[in-house]
């Protein structure tokens, strides 16, 4: 069930130059919310359309999204002040699979918003591959050490954990088949390889696609994706496909 | 003034509207969307994604940018095909009491025919709305609302086939709306709704490449709302038919601007993506303007506006 509501800005919290934590104050029925689904918030009201955030977490009442900031409206979104209102949407679309035991999660730049989500929602059972393009773009590490059963870092420039990406990270370290499931999430590049090869190791491969959207339900069509059972709404059909039914995976 | 009394009521084309506020075709899907928003049945009619005979793939993404105050949107008329369109999502509109108008084109002249043909046969379907308008395709027809003689000739075909109220949309990308809605009336349109979206772009200065892959596409919301009052005054004007004015149209004020120009009904297009229960709003916003004013019957807004006899061109 997803509503319009006006939220409270309870908290902002500058995590690094261009990442950000925003805490919302939840609506009671939002009982039930689950990583991989996501909101559209207002960022200013200046825009028209709204802008999805994945759901970074859900505790205590509480609403937390991880943003970076990228255009005009994260920057106006980065202005807002605590006690300020913004209108949001949600929680909209379909959450990552539920994971029975132990799962990779492969994170790329803001993708972590989702995966850690995952990884708090399922403690202790994640072996989490975080990349990045340099130690500054890394955020909360020390949480995610908390939630997740092993975490390798990689960042582009060699400047925090591993050098080169969090891909390069995870298939080096399982050069035989990992008996896990794989959850991804960031640049649709870093998507369709570890969809790739992940399908091609016969593993389950969960992704979190991204498209520019406007209604966030499915009304507008804006927000398509090429499967195998043809178009989907990354909105509503999504934002978590499985690799296997992604053409270009 | 007691609410109950207040009348919001409409006729178009011999269908009765409980109020003059319509969804606009494109921007509420199939209305199954929105189902979960609020009851359907509140609203004055539903008029559903622009259908084909046979499914449409649409354009490449992304297919929407936000503008200054609007939206540029290339979706490229995809949809589910009039076959599924019936099988799947009418029977859900069904169950709902509100008046249900299929949006419909074509790529080709027979292809404009056989989907009137199917809809006109669906029970459920009351009336027709032909897009003529859209300004996406790149097959040929965008000139077709802008062409009399084609207009002429698709307009009478279609007119010859279809029992139902034809509603016929009009495209505001032409040099003089006024021709536009004298012709359609005299092809045989009940109603007229206007305006769909205008011709625009909008370009990424970094990368120097258009925000739409399609290139440019269609401009909606408030930033066209000037424009589509004074096309939906003009073609009001002209012709004897009931307008539908549509463009930017957010809340309840600019529903009336339209209402006072001389529109019959209205219909709320980018707005549903802004607020889900925009439409639910506006009908609200109505009914206290009516009793803000004292007036009992929403006929004594319709087309009220007292122009300036003076005014020459700009
Ligand atoms: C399901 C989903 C979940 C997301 N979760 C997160 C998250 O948790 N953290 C995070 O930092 N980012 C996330 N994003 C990306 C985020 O939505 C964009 O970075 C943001 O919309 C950019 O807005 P802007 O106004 O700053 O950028 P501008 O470039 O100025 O935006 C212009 C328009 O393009 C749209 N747009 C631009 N880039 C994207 C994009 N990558 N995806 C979708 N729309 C875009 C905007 O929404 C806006 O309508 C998510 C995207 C999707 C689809
Ligand atoms: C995403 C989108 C899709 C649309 N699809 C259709 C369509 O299929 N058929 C049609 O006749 N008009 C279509 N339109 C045009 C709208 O019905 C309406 O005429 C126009 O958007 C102006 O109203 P607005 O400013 O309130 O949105 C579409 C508009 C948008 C924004
Ligand atoms: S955003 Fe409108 S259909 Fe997905």
């Amino acid at each position: 069930m997803h509503r319009l509501f006006k939220a409270r800005i309870v908290q902002t919290t500058v995590l690094s130059g261009s990442y950000r934590l925003l805490t919302l104050s939840s609506e009671e029925y939002i009982r039930h919310c689950e990583a991989g689904q996501f909101f559209m918030l207002q960022t200013g009201s200046e825009f028209l359309l709204k802008r999805p955030f994945s759901i970074f977490s859900h505790r205590g009442g509480l609403l937390y999204f991880l943003y970076c900031i990228r255009g005009k409206g994260t920057k106006r979104l980065s202005e807002l002040r605590e006690g300020d209102f913004i209108e949001v949407l949600g929680p909209l679309g379909k959450a990552y699979p539920k994971p029975a035991g132990d799962f990779i999660a492969l994170a790329g730049g803001s993708g972590i918003a989702s995966i850690y989500c995952l990884l708090e929602d399922n403690k202790g059972k994640g072996h989490l591959f975080y990349g990045a393009k340099e130690k500054g773009d890394i955020v909360l590490a020390d949480s995610l050490e908390k939630v997740s059963k092993v975490l390798t870092i990689a960042t582009e420039d060699g400047s925090l954990g591993v050098k080169g990406n969090a891909l390069e990270a995870l298939c080096s370290k399982y050069q035989g088949d990992p008996p896990m499931p794989i959850y991804a999430c960031g640049p649709k590049q870093m998507l369709m390889a570890v969809s790739r090869w992940a399908l091609d190791k016969g593993l389950p491969c969960y992704i979190s696609l991204e498209e520019h959207m406007a209604c966030g339900v499915g009304a507008c069509l804006s927000c398509v994706v090429e499967t195998r059972e043809g178009l989907k709404g990354i909105c509503k059909d999504g934002p978590i496909f499985s690799a296997g039914e992604i053409i270009g995976a | 003034m007691n609410d109950n009394a207040l009348n919001l009521s409409v006729e178009i084309a011999g269908l009765r509207l409980k109020n003059p506020v319509m969804t606009a075709s494109g921007t509420f899907g199939y209305g199954e969307e929105y189902a979960e928003f609020f009851d359907l049945s509140r609203l004055g009619a539903l008029v559903v994604k622009g259908l084909s005979l046979r499914p449409k793939r649409g354009n490449p993404t992304p297919r929407i940018a936000e503008t200054a105050s609007g939206m540029l949107n290339a979706i490229g008329l995809q949809n589910i095909g009039v076959e599924e369109f019936i099988g799947k999502k009418l029977p859900l509109l069904r169950s709902f009491d509100t008046v249900i108008i299929a949006n419909f084109f074509g790529d080709t002249f027979e292809e404009f025919i056989d989907t009137a043909e199917a809809l006109d046969r669906a029970e459920g379907v009351h009336a027709l709305e032909l897009n003529i308008s859209c300004p996406n395709k790149q097959q040929g027809w965008v000139s077709f609302g802008s062409d009399p003689g084609l207009m002429r000739e698709l307009l009478g075909a279609i007119r010859a086939v279809v029992k139902k109220p034809l509603i016929v949309k009009l495209s505001p990308n032409t040099a003089d709306i006024k021709q536009a809605a004298v012709l359609a009336q005299e092809c045989g349109a009940d109603a007229l709704s206007l305006i769909n979206t205008l011709t625009g772009m909008a370009i990424d200065i970094r990368r120097r490449v258009p925000l739409l892959a399609n290139n440019t596409g269609g401009l909606s919301g408030p930033a066209i709302k000037p424009v589509a009052v004074r096309m939906v005054w003009e073609a009001s004007n002209v012709v004897s038919i009931p307008v539908i004015g549509m463009g930017g149209i957010m809340n309840s004020s600019d529903a009336l601007e339209f209402l006072i120009a001389g529109a019959r009904a209205i219909a709320v297009g980018t707005a549903n993506f802004v607020n889900p229960l925009s439409t639910v709003q506006i009908i609200e916003g109505l009914e206290r303007f009516m009793s803000e004013e004292g007036i009992g019957d929403i006929q004594d807004i319709i087309g009220s506006l007292r122009t300036y006899n003076n005014a020459r061109s700009c």
